[in-house]
């Protein structure tokens, strides 16, 4: 199948934090697949025309950098891989560019059943999902994670919204334990006493609450340290505990603390939906908590609302208790083993763009915003009507 | 003032009466900012049935540039000059004003579609250089032969002493680049004046660009100019910057070499590399102020270098002449 698959940038399959260049990587093997990004989308118009691919993919998300996919995937429906489950503000972003304010209150007004609260030219930001139009538009919805997705499918019925598990490393590739132990980095190492634990922060606007907490937990007495300045691959690489920690919650996948696992670190996260059913330990009680009380945890969850507290009660333990950290490591690897190597992300992908390739795309409802299809004969047809006379290009 | 595509169209309708065909020009205006009038503009030319006229029958109808061969005629060819550059090859670059939004990803889709269609019409597509043919057959898969033709003065270009100027001839509109001319000043000679024919919406713009970069003196901006005006111009030059980007065809490259004039040019600069010859006939240079001043500096220093130069593009121009164009159109 020759499948056009639009991000916000290239794909890296060597970037193990970058889950779905790995699952494109791993997809080329029986499929021939290419990456369009901003820079080329423009050429994808006469390609698609010329040479038509049997299947688009929209990876979507809720940054700027995600607008240029919106009228693509208007245009050409195809798979929308939800990378959250709020995108309003790159579609505000893509309609922002065109001053395009009544096609959004009426395209948010569409998504929402409701009007927006009044916008000038510059267009809002904020929490809403703005998700019925580009599902509805879509053959196909995928998120990663399988409660998300049922509450989709219930919140948007007349949309498919299927689950595909992130996919992070290979069982038989360095995530295997054979991974060379981290690079001698004299800089990390202290002049004198124990070697501090090394902790990776991965979680945008949480180095504040991090740092703080590192302060508390040195006060207390914790041997242990923050990497700074270093790619997220090589913090990766370096650490000895990952704090996975995006906030706040929108339905992204959960990369880093499954490249952590795959890595064999100790993994510290957010107590959210999609961790909600990890088995965790509470770093308040050092007890096992959610709904996997009967497994070994695989992480240290910790409750959004004691951020600070606990993530400092976290280093504090973990910069000590080497067999903790042992214990969390193995039990994660072994956990990712089970669910969210590439090779579970490469076979259900594989059976769901066959199953989107079958599929046609969606009848728009009755109350589609016009816009979305524009194609630029609107005002030759109204002025034809006018006139009472057509042309055979415009039926 | 008159670009390209009218003049072409005017000398071809001159030839074919010249070869005793009863020749008529259509017309309708374009404006091509307008890009939700884009299709309006093309259903209108579709509306257009030209098999016939007062009566009498028309035998062929000859459609050159977008959205012109959507008129409808049983026996049609098309002698491309451009598709509308801004949704094609342009697009994604700074001359293009289609962006990634709704309504310009639909428009791009439709015009490529309808392009499609209508060129599929035409019994025979021809267009005026190579790089619209290629451009055909990579955006729209329509395969198209290129018919060159000299331009409307080619009878009346001569040559004559190679001054300390060089001459920019084209409109004054941000894809014809007349800042990398303007700027390549500064990196030319301090004796060696440009002079702009041309006018356009970048004519203010331009003129303050030279104002700002301490070469006001040095730069003269005269406007659009009569034939015989431009003939004297052409033939007293040093030599011809033209460096626009991806140019279809470029009457100013033949026009040049008609005056036995070498031309400066770009290697991005499409059309006019089908004649320019790097260090034969001119100098193709990196579009960059620097460089284009570099070859400007060269033939300032050697006269005859320009004059051997010009001398070899003339040879190259006085090649391209109506002879058989005329016959191909007409089948």
């Amino acid at each position: 199948m020759r499948i056009s698959w639009f991000r916000a940038t290239p794909a890296d399959p060597a970037n193990r934090l970058d889950d779905i260049a790995v699952l494109i990587g791993t997809l080329r093997h029986t499929h021939e697949i290419e990456v369009v990004t901003e820079s080329d989308a423009h050429a994808f118009v006469w390609r698609q025309f010329l040479e038509p691919s049997d299947l688009c993919v929209y990876e979507l998300g809720d940054g700027d950098a995600y607008r240029f996919i919106w009228p693509y995937l208007f245009h050409y429906p195809g798979v929308l891989l939800l990378r959250q489950t709020q995108v309003h503000d790159s579609r505000a972003a893509s309609l922002e560019q065109d001053e395009q304010t009544g096609d959004y209150v009426t395209e948010f007004r569409f998504n929402h059943g409701h009007p927006p609260r009044p916008v000038g030219r510059l267009l809002p930001r904020g929490g809403w999902p703005m998700l019925r139009a580009p599902l509805l538009a879509s053959r196909m919805a995928v998120i990663n994670d399988a409660e998300l997705a049922r509450t989709l499918q219930a919140d948007y019925p007349d949309a498919r919204l299927r689950h595909a598990p992130p996919g992070v490393g290979w069982e038989s590739g360095p995530e295997s334990g054979s991974e060379p132990e981290p690079e001698f980095r004299p800089e990390l190492v202290p002049k004198s006493g124990p070697q501090p634990v090394r902790f990776a922060l991965f979680g945008a606007g949480r180095a504040d609450v991090a740092e703080r907490a590192m302060r508390r937990a040195a006060h207390a007495g914790a041997t242990a340290t923050i990497i700074h300045g270093e790619s997220p691959a090589d913090a990766l690489r370096l650490c000895d505990v990952v704090l996975a920690l995006a906030w706040p919650a929108a339905g992204e996948p959960l990369t880093p603390a499954l490249a952590g696992m795959a890595a064999r670190k100790p993994v510290v996260v957010f107590e959210v939906e999609a961790t909600a059913c990890w088995p965790a330990l509470d770093p308040q009680t050092w007890r096992p908590r959610g709904l996997g009380l009967d497994a070994a945890p695989i992480v240290v969850s910790i409750d959004p609302r004691d951020e600070e507290h606990s993530l400092m009660l976290v280093m504090r333990r973990l910069a000590a208790d080497t067999g903790l950290r042992g214990a969390l490591s193995s039990a994660g690897h072994a956990w990712w083993q089970a669910h969210a190597t590439a090779r579970h992300a490469t076979e259900t992908w594989l059976r769901l763009l066959d199953e989107a390739h079958s599929l046609a795309p969606p009848t728009p409802p009755a109350d589609w915003p016009a816009h979305l299809n524009a194609d630029g004969t609107s005002r030759a047809r109204a002025i034809l009507k006018e006139m009472g006379v057509s042309v055979d290009f415009l039926p | 003032m008159v670009g390209g595509a009218e003049l072409h169209v005017r000398s071809l309708v001159d030839e074919l009466r010249q070869r005793g065909y009863e020749a008529e020009r259509v017309t309708v205006p374009f404006r091509p900012q307008a890009k939700p009038e884009l299709l309006a503009q093309a259903a209108a030319w579709r509306l257009l049935d030209l098999s016939s006229s007062n009566g009498q029958p028309i035998d062929l109808l000859i459609a050159t540039r977008f959205p012109s061969y959507f008129a409808r005629h049983p026996r049609k060819v098309a002698w491309v000059i451009h598709q509308h550059r801004a949704a094609y090859e342009l697009c994604g670059t700074e001359y293009s004003d289609f962006r990634h939004s709704d309504i310009d990803v639909g428009i791009r889709k439709r015009i490529i579609e309808l392009d499609r269609e209508m060129l599929g019409e035409c019994r025979h597509v021809f267009t005026n250089a190579r790089n619209t043919a290629q451009r055909l057959e990579t955006f729209n898969g329509v395969k198209a032969e290129p018919l060159y033709h000299p331009p409307p003065l080619a009878g009346q270009l001569r040559s004559g002493a190679y001054g300390a100027y060089m001459l920019m001839v084209g409109r004054l509109e941000a894809v014809k680049r007349p800042d990398l001319a303007i700027r390549s000043m500064a990196h030319a000679p301090a004796h060696i004046r440009l002079i702009v024919v041309g006018d356009g919406s970048k004519r203010r713009q331009t003129e303050q660009l030279a104002h700002d970069l301490g070469l006001g003196a040095r730069v003269d901006f005269v406007g659009a100019v009569d034939g015989a005006a431009l003939i004297d111009l052409y033939a007293n030059a040093l030599g011809v910057i033209y460096a626009p980007f991806d140019e279809d065809y470029g009457y100013v490259t033949l026009e040049a070499f008609l005056s036995h004039k070498p031309v400066v040019t770009c290697s991005d600069s499409g059309g006019t590399l089908e004649f320019v010859a790097d260090g034969q006939n001119g100098f193709v240079c990196a579009p960059d102020a620097a460089a284009i001043g570099q070859a400007v500096t060269r033939l300032a220093a050697n006269s005859s270098l320009a004059q051997t130069l010009g001398d070899a593009g003339f040879s190259r121009a006085a090649a391209v002449t109506w002879d058989g164009v005329v016959e191909r159109l007409i089948g």
